[in-house]
């Protein structure tokens, strides 16, 4: 009973302790501080802590040339537990108690879809590194008006990749994809420049998150006589997935779509026989300075990750972290001043070179990266094509 | 067709033995103990975790390796029921559970911490190719994987059948009181079946983790898996936890391939209800009257 | 504790008059919605069923506001309501096929069904856009543009009205005859179906009352977040829930309450321990289960050390006892038609006749194992019957529920499990009353003058079958802490609560003395002077025959003779039965 006592007075004490340091907090005025939601916890949580760390990389680059407008910046990052809900608070903490001018997050569509609202109603810029959803630069959204994606939609992946397709051979496919926004996003995407280009879907079907036998599946389009299968999921279920088909007797064509998962990180995790022939779009290359929009700062980002023993499968996810530090740091450059609606009208006009290619943001605030086919050959990472990020821009603009 | 069918089933149940193993382990510690073990899907995460280390990153043999590691969740499963569980054992049902729940917590962020939260393969001695019966595929870790969770089950019921801790064990879950007043140590009985549950549990994961891969929050799925099954078989039947396994694994096979995979995870618990609708006391479970 | 609560409660109301950051509005706001979730739990657990399915019901509270807002742009003023509305529908379905289970079964079958509700909310692409997410969802519009809720400042005092509301429904609802029922049917189901209180009508309405409570609560969430998704389906919310209701204080009115703030805050506070957060958070949750397992709030209590006087029951009033008696018909009060058990191939109760005359006092005697429990079992309505009838006052019942059968007047006492152990002694009598209570569910709520008058009435007639019984000093005692004796007088007086006209006794003198069964006797003489007819099994012969006008002898299931003391101490059948017993026939 007495230790229950005082366990009962601890939390008390802390609870009050806390309430009362956390209004106290003074905020000094030196550095700049800038917001971060990202999964740090739950089972995104490996995807989280790469952009995670390519963040924290672009803080220590900028900050050892003099920081912005002479002073450091400060990164506050906030874990969203994988969830919508935490995002919003992570989000609350943020804008109105940490009173970021800017937000950098939140990974998940679902993530960054949830917290848009608040966002817009403190006119505080978000920019958005990883999610894929049109949704988000959907005019039609509540909060869009805020937003500025660096990270491609599937739809502007299905168009830089779709002018392969005849090339590839494929002309009946087996769709596997993660039941999220993300994979179903892609499928509609996808199955579009698919039909486009000739080829046939000839089966979906939709992967939980956490689930690891693709047996069924897999037998379900042998079954189906397809003669290449489309993956929109991560690296390690990827990875299985190949694996398996192997396993299984299915050897056909592969690729796999959205970013995360390329050559090398598939080669580690599935071995490289499994991988062999596989192909990726990707949004970066690691081993190609001059293909990323800015090669002076890929080399240095590749040098660093490689610097602090970061898992070498995660350094084309850190990039996102790593560009979307770099076009905050720019924003507040060019306005001047680190206060919300500055930064956002400086971001509505900003042009930077970065990883992704050219960041820069359409009427939607959606911006056009590179989209680059790769492909294991030979157990390792080769280029097949690329539609780099100034192309792309053309395009828009004609359209 | 008919390949596809006993791919399918084969599939099922190779998958379903890794269940069985969870089951068994989550269904002994509930007729037992009566605790419902939330933590039991971080056990399965820290068997496959202990083998990654042993294994893949200090280069141990293999089969020292899983050992090892199966030992090591049991002594993990032992030092909770000691610290934590024993002193809860007279609280109503909800206080254990709920401490379950917490330490599932700190075992996944502290593995996040420990190792980083990027997922892991364990590159296996077994050869990638496949073996082929006729039209059917099947891996040879997978195989062994299969025939490791057969050995275990099999082994499972000699202890509990044949040796005196087991004797110990099935009085315990009988009359607690009855068997305190025989001469079992019923601390020694209860510190034993929840390191043993564990145990299941992690060499589950240790095999599934070899075949699939590891990260941090694998447990979370195999843990709603294993209720299932022990609904299915019902509560504390030993017998109950491998059919229940071995039918949640080939159904779920079948509902990928036939019906929708989107749907996979819900056939299992949709059987369970209408089971349980059907029978109450699960497949195997006994009726309880009010005396 | 009354002033403190008050206390906490202005300076909660007065928050954003007095400028505090919007941030920990947001916190409270967040701490509200969970603990309309954590109410509704804890209701249902105070029945013993903890549902760990709880938040599909918010999900889908939280989708139907949605859903309706967004497609027939009804104002959240209609949908909120109707999102109640629907979620308790859904709940009473669950309800209806799954209370029959108990315990652990309940637990995992409810986890179940929260699963399939996620896959259904994340599959079903066109009603929900599944994983997409819902955004957009209208936001707070009380029926007119100019009455949008915009401000946290708003959304605040909304919640602080649903919260106020909630506490003052689930204070009633504990602090009343209905609260008294749900810890009867938690502490000992058999012993409260006996006393008339039907532990499913009572399991339902607390069911459909904590799927209401996640319907309002998802609603809210829907129109202040304005964004779905089936995250909110995830089991970690129903963890979160179940955490705020046992460690805040299970089976409280300000538990859930506590348990709400205190993890809502905590986690947001550990956001300043970075990546040990997660960790740092389950060791206190481990810590508060492992050395708090009561909850946060009755150790708060200890440590400001209130020691408020029990409440004055005041006079206690007459007995009232038998007053159903009068009006029965026949001078049979209860008979067995030709009743048969099986077990297996066994014959329990073999085609077994008897009748109890209205105002006798007859015992059912026989060796162990003869099938007289069996028979008890049968009469009222914990087992059925595979042949055979059983009358009640010239109304068939067999196989009717035992809330029921008590419900008609007829009341058993248990052999062994005769009281609800942790409540006061006066409130087991209390609880027992419940099959006379005239009052409706609403007037209970809202602590009407008829209602306040029934609760005073029945205090006085618990305090005074107490007397009848002997433990008049005892009333506050917890029924744990008397004596065997003094539980089995309490036995008889929980019995005798609900009015019966047919006493049903079940060894009462098992482990008495013979101060104490002679004292018993005399009890059992002066109920049957009321107008009631008791039945009974015993095995203590000096009761038997000092007590009884007749007797029936059963044997391996089949009643061998039949007839008064004197008879049946003659009865070479009986003899043969009970030879080398050892028992004792002749009265000395």
């Amino acid at each position: 009973m007495k230790i229950a006592k005082m366990v009962a007075a601890t939390v008390l004490a802390a609870f009050v302790g806390v309430l009362a340091t956390g209004g106290l907090q003074a905020q000094t005025k030196e550095p700049i501080k800038i917001g971060m939601i990202q999964p740090l916890s739950g089972p995104i949580a490996a995807a989280g802590s790469y952009i995670t760390n390519g963040a924290k990389i672009a803080v220590e680059r900028i900050n050892a040339k003099g920081g912005v407008l002479g002073r450091p910046l400060e990164l506050i990052i906030e874990d969203n537990k994988s969830d919508p809900a935490e995002t919003r608070n992570a989000a609350e903490k943020l804008i109105v108690r940490d009173k970021v001018p800017v937000v950098i997050g939140a990974w998940g569509s679902s993530m960054t879809l949830a917290m848009m609202p608040l966002a817009a109603q403190h006119g505080v810029p978000l920019v958005v590194e990883t999610s894929s959803s049109s949704k988000i630069t959907d005019p039609k959204t509540p909060g869009q008006k805020v937003v500025s994606r660096i990270s491609p939609t599937s739809e502007l992946e299905a168009v830089g990749a779709g002018a392969l397709i005849p090339t590839l051979g494929m002309k009946k496919i087996g769709y596997l994809a993660v039941n999220t926004d993300w994979g179903r996003g892609a499928v509609t995407a996808f199955g579009e420049a698919f039909k486009k280009n000739g080829a046939t879907v000839e089966a979906v079907e939709y992967v939980g998150q956490a689930d690891t036998d693709f047996y069924a599946q897999l037998t379900k389009f042998k079954a189906a006589g397809v003669d290449s299968v489309v993956i929109t999921d991560d690296a390690p279920k990827a990875a299985k997935m190949l694996q398996q088909m192997k396993e299984l007797g299915l050897n056909v064509k592969v690729l796999v779509t959205g970013g995360s998962a390329w050559p090398d990180s598939i080669v580690q995790l599935a071995g490289p026989k499994a991988a062999e022939g596989a192909m990726f779009i990707n949004f970066y290359n690691p081993y190609d300075a001059n293909m990323a929009g800015d090669a002076e700062a890929s080399k240095a980002y590749v040098e660093e990750w490689k610097k602090k023993g970061l898992p070498w499968i995660g350094v084309v996810e850190g990039m996102r972290g790593f560009d979307a530090v770099n076009v905050v740091a720019k924003a507040i450059e060019s306005a001047k001043e680190p206060t919300a609606p500055k930064i956002m009208a400086a971001l509505k006009t900003l042009e930077a070179k970065g990883l992704y290619g050219l960041n820069k943001f359409d009427q939607n605030g959606q911006s056009y990266c590179n989209i680059i086919v790769t492909q294991v050959k030979d157990g390792k990472y080769a280029v097949v094509a690329i539609t780099p990020s100034s192309k792309l821009w053309e395009m828009a603009a004609v359209k | 067709m008919w390949a596809e069918l006993v791919q399918h089933v084969v599939n099922g149940l190779i998958v379903g033995g890794g269940y069985a193993l969870m089951g068994i382990g989550l269904t002994l510690i509930f007729g037992i103990m009566r605790v419902v073990n939330f933590a039991h899907g971080e056990f399965f995460m820290l068997g496959a975790f202990f083998l990654f280390t042993l294994f893949s990153l200090w280069g141990l043999n293999f089969f020292l390796a899983s050992l090892a590691s199966v030992l090591g969740v049991a002594f993990v499963g032992a030092i909770v029921e000691r610290l934590v569980l024993r002193r809860l054992r007279f609280a109503p049902i909800e206080i254990p559970m709920l401490a379950t729940v917490a330490l599932s917590v700190i075992l996944q962020n502290a593995a996040i911490l420990i190792w980083d939260p990027s997922p892991k393969t364990i590159k296996h001695v077994f050869s990638p190719l496949p073996l082929t019966l006729g039209p059917i595929h099947v891996v040879s870790i997978r195989v062994f994987a299969g025939l490791v969770a057969v050995a275990l089950i099999v082994g499972s019921h000699l202890l509990i059948q044949r040796t005196r801790i087991g004797r110990a064990m099935r009085a315990t879950f009988q009359d607690t009181d009855m068997a305190r007043l025989a001469g079992v140590d019923v601390d020694r009985v209860y510190m034993f079946t929840f390191a043993f549950g564990a145990a299941l549990a992690g060499a589950s994961g240790a095999l599934l983790g070899a075949v699939f891969w590891v990260y941090p929050a694998m447990g979370d799925l195999a843990a709603l898996k294993s209720f299932a099954v022990v609904i299915m078989g019902g509560l504390g039947n030993f017998l109950g936890a491998i059919v229940g396994g071995l039918l949640l694994g080939v159904s779920e096979s079948l509902g990928a391939g036939y019906i929708s995979s989107g749907y996979k995870d819900a056939i299992g618990f949709i059987l369970i209800i209408l089971l349980l609708l059907w029978r109450p006391q699960g497949l195997f479970g006994k009726k309880v009257l009010p005396r | 504790m009354k002033v403190w609560t008050i206390a906490a409660a202005v300076a909660l109301l007065a928050l954003p008059l007095l400028g505090v950051d919007d941030y920990y509005l947001h916190l409270l706001i967040m701490a509200g919605l969970f603990y309309l979730l954590a109410a509704g739990m804890s209701l249902l657990l105070a029945t013993g069923q903890l549902n760990l399915g709880h938040t599909a019901f918010f999900g889908i509270g939280a989708y139907t506001s949605g859903l309706l807002g967004l497609h027939f742009g009804i104002s959240p003023l209609w949908t909120m309501p109707a999102a109640a509305v629907f979620t308790a529908f859904v709940g009473y379905l669950l309800g209806r096929l799954t209370l029959k289970l108990r315990g652990a079964y309940f637990v995992l079958v409810t986890v179940g069904f929260a699963e399939v509700i996620r896959l259904i909310a994340t599959n079903w692409m066109d009603l929900t856009q599944g994983p997409m997410g819902l955004p957009g969802v209208p936001p707070f519009n009380l029926g007119a543009e100019r009455w949008t809720l915009v401000s946290k400042r708003d959304f605040y005092y909304l919640m602080a009205a649903l919260v106020a509301g909630t506490l003052f429904l689930t204070a009633r609802l504990l602090g009343s005859g209905v609260g008294r029922a749900l810890a009867a049917i938690q502490s000992n189901e058999s012993l409260a179906e006996s006393s008339g209180i039907s532990a499913y009508s009572h399991t339902m309405l607390a069911l459909v009352v904590s799927c209401a409570l996640a319907g309002v609560a998802g609603g809210f969430y829907a129109h202040y977040i304005t964004f779905l998704s089936p995250e909110l389906f995830g089991f970690h919310n129903t963890v979160t829930m179940a955490v705020m209701v046992v460690a805040g204080g299970q089976g409280t009115v300000l538990g859930p309450a506590v348990g709400s703030l205190v993890f809502t805050f905590v986690p947001e506070f550990l956001r300043m321990a970075a990546f040990y957060r997660m960790l740092l958070y389950g060791v206190i949750l481990l810590l508060v289960v492992m050395f708090m397992p009561r909850g946060l709030v009755h150790y708060l209590q200890a440590l400001v050390r209130r020691h408020g006087p029990a409440p004055a029951v005041g006079a206690a009033s007459d007995l009232s006892l038998g007053t159903g008696v009068a009006d029965a018909r026949g001078a049979t009060a209860l008979s067995l038609r030709r009743v048969t058990v099986r077990f297996g191939g066994l014959a329990a109760v073999d085609d077994l006749s008897l009748g109890l005359g209205r105002g006798e006092i007859l015992a059912l005697i026989g060796p162990n194992g003869a099938g007289k429990s069996t028979a008890f079992n049968v009469v009222t309505g914990f087992q059925p019957a595979d042949a055979g009838h059983v009358e009640f006052d010239g109304a068939d019942i067999t196989g009717l529920p035992p809330y029921r059968i008590a419900e008609r007047g007829l009341v058993r006492m248990f052999q062994r499990t005769s009281v609800f152990p942790e409540a006061s002694a006066l409130d087991n009598v209390l609880t027992a009353c419940h099959r006379l209570a005239r009052t409706r569910l609403w007037e209970l709520v809202l602590m009407t003058r008829a209602q306040r008058e029934e609760e005073v009435r029945h205090r006085r007639r618990a305090q005074a079958l107490l007397g009848f019984v002997g433990l008049g000093a005892r009333a506050a005692e917890a029924a744990k802490n008397l004596s065997c004796g003094e539980q089995r007088l309490l036995g008889l007086a929980i019995a005798l609560a609900p009015d019966p006209s047919v006493l049903l006794l079940d060894e009462p003198a098992a482990g008495l003395n013979a101060v104490e069964t002679a004292e018993l006797m005399r009890l059992i003489e002066a109920i049957r002077g009321h107008g009631l007819s008791v039945l009974l099994v015993e095995h203590d012969m000096k009761l038997v025959m000092g007590l009884c006008d007749r007797i029936v002898v059963l044997n391996y299931g089949v009643k061998i003779a039949e007839g008064t003391p004197a008879e049946i101490q003659r009865h070479p059948e009986v003899i043969r039965a009970y030879l080398g017993s050892g028992e004792i026939l002749a009265d000395a």
